[in-house]
């Protein structure tokens, strides 16, 4: 009797055994599999966020007739670079360099604020800065003609345009499903949106979230049709790190492309900030537009993106 | 009389035939018109004096996303059929070199291109002294002939209006045809 019970419990003993080894083995299988995923994720992504949590404030508007104080004035008002680029990280900038031509025509970046960003990052710590876009015209010229990629190469940045510059398959979603975007995105730890404020024929103006059309490589015309909830989407899918808005000079009609002198506005004024949709709100503003009647604002607000709301934004005044 | 009896039936029928074969030879309505060679639509460096010009690219249909992005849709909506673009440079009096870029925009017809220029019009240009259509400013000319819209812009823009784009407008504007603009 007594050895039927001993026997029964050894085999319970190697029962139990067994079980905590498959459960082991399990576990790490599971394991195995979960570090995986996000590799497999990352390959084909379906929404890039490189947003950093932390910060008390949606952004700060610096003015002044200096871009690069504007720019070190409301970076810092947010906590400094550092907040945003860390030490030894690969920080991808976007600026808007769509267009084959000068600062003075206010349709692209205005180089010395992406050339403070550069310099900014770099002193924070991160160990690349890489400046890229996909311009509508000729990549060589929109980024020699604009002057953002001498500016940006001399603080120290490496600047990458098509033809060296490829796209890769991404998963995204709704109206964006099948289109390709820019290679470099995976592989950015921090990504910093740099776009311009500009009139736009068919959205009205073309601020912050637009700014992702030029990761977008091939099919951006069917974007188009439909675009403020193309617009929302791509601010859905694309989640910058820091977005810092160009006042430097804005450009208040016949945009995007622009071309004319007569009309450019001299703004000298620069945003930064986390929330994508008050930076628009607030670009829009020097439009002369009403952000709450501006149905791409509305239907970001709708996907949680960010409040339209452009006093949210501290304003630090004239330097 | 007799004789003439079914040649005179034939002649509903003879006339049927021909109205049937004259409208299939002719193109329906809102057919394009086929596309001139970029190379017809802006003038060669010799015809301005200009040191150089690039070769000519045309966009079109979905092309002109390619030049314009999202300002095409309001163009589109008009007619917009073509655009050819070029860049012209001229040695500057200093030494500094001016270059013109020259962007012709073909449309289905003429109400479409006013349309658009008025768009396009330089908001503090004036029209300019022998050449009808045209409208400049500093570093800026925008001309309409016919079906066809030309818009200059000029790198750096210079103080005045630059007498280059006068004369560059004015070639374009015979090369490009009578009123109705050409093809």
């Amino acid at each position: 009797m007594a050895d039927r019970e001993t026997g029964r419990d050894r085999r319970q003993v190697l029962l139990g055994l067994a079980r905590t080894g498959l459960a082991a083995g399990g576990f790490g299988v599971l394991y195995h599999v979960l570090r995986e995923r996000p590799r497999e994720r990352s390959a084909t992504p379906g929404i890039f966020d490189w947003r950093r949590t932390g910060g008390q404030r949606a952004g700060a508007i610096a003015r002044g007739s200096d871009p690069a104080a504007n720019v070190r004035r409301a970076v810092a008002a947010l906590g400094g670079m550092e907040r945003f680029a860390g030490r030894g990280e690969t920080v991808l900038i976007k600026p808007n360099v769509g267009w084959d031509r000068v600062p003075e025509q206010a349709a692209n970046t205005d180089p010395d604020v992406v050339a403070e960003l550069v310099r900014l990052c770099l002193e924070a710590g991160a160990a690349r800065v890489v400046v890229a876009d996909f311009p509508c015209n000729d990549p060589r010229r929109s980024f020699t003609r604009s002057r953002i990629g001498p500016a940006a190469r001399k603080a120290g940045a490496t600047i990458v345009y098509p033809p060296s510059l490829g796209t890769r398959p991404a998963d995204l979603p709704g109206v964006l499903a099948g289109l390709e975007v820019m290679e470099l995105l995976p592989r950015a730890d921090r990504v910093i949106n740099v776009p311009v404020v500009k009139h736009h024929s068919l959205a009205k103006a073309t601020l912050g979230m637009k700014n992702w059309f030029g990761v977008i490589g091939g099919g951006r015309p069917r974007l188009h049709q439909g675009i403020h909830r193309a617009i929302a989407e791509l601010g859905a899918a694309f989640r910058p790190t820091l977005t810092v808005v160009d006042a430097t000079r804005i450009l208040v009609a016949n945009g995007p492309q622009g071309g004319s002198l007569d009309d450019v506005r001299r703004v000298d004024a620069v945003a930064a900030g986390t929330d994508p949709v008050a930076l628009d709100a607030w670009g829009a503003s020097l439009l002369g537009l009403d952000h709450r009647r501006l149905g791409f604002i509305a239907e970001a607000e709708k996907l949680g993106l960010g409040l339209g709301d452009p006093s949210s934004l501290e304003e630090l005044g004239t330097a | 009389m007799r004789r003439l009896g079914p040649v005179l039936a034939a002649v509903p029928l003879i006339a049927l035939l021909v109205w049937i074969l004259v409208r299939s030879s002719a193109p329906p309505p809102g057919t394009p018109q086929p596309a001139r060679p970029a190379s017809a639509v802006l003038p060669s460096a010799s015809a301005v004096d200009a040191a150089g010009r690039s070769t000519p690219a045309r966009f079109g249909g979905d092309g002109v996303y390619e030049y314009l992005d999202g300002g095409a849709e309001i163009h589109l909506a008009r007619g917009l059929r073509t655009i050819v673009v070029a860049r012209y440079l001229f040695a500057g009096e200093g030494g500094g070199e001016t270059e013109i870029e020259a962007a012709a925009m073909g449309f289905e017809d003429s109400g479409g291109a006013a349309a658009s220029a008025a768009d396009l019009r330089p908001a503090n240009g004036t029209p300019v002294d022998g050449l009808a259509g045209a409208v400049a400013a500093p570093g800026e000319l925008v001309m309409v002939r016919g079906r066809w819209l030309l818009r200059l812009l000029a790198v750096p823009p210079g103080d005045g209006i630059d007498p280059r784009m006068v004369r560059l407008a004015a070639v374009w504007s015979a090369m490009i045809g009578g009123p109705r603009g050409g093809s």
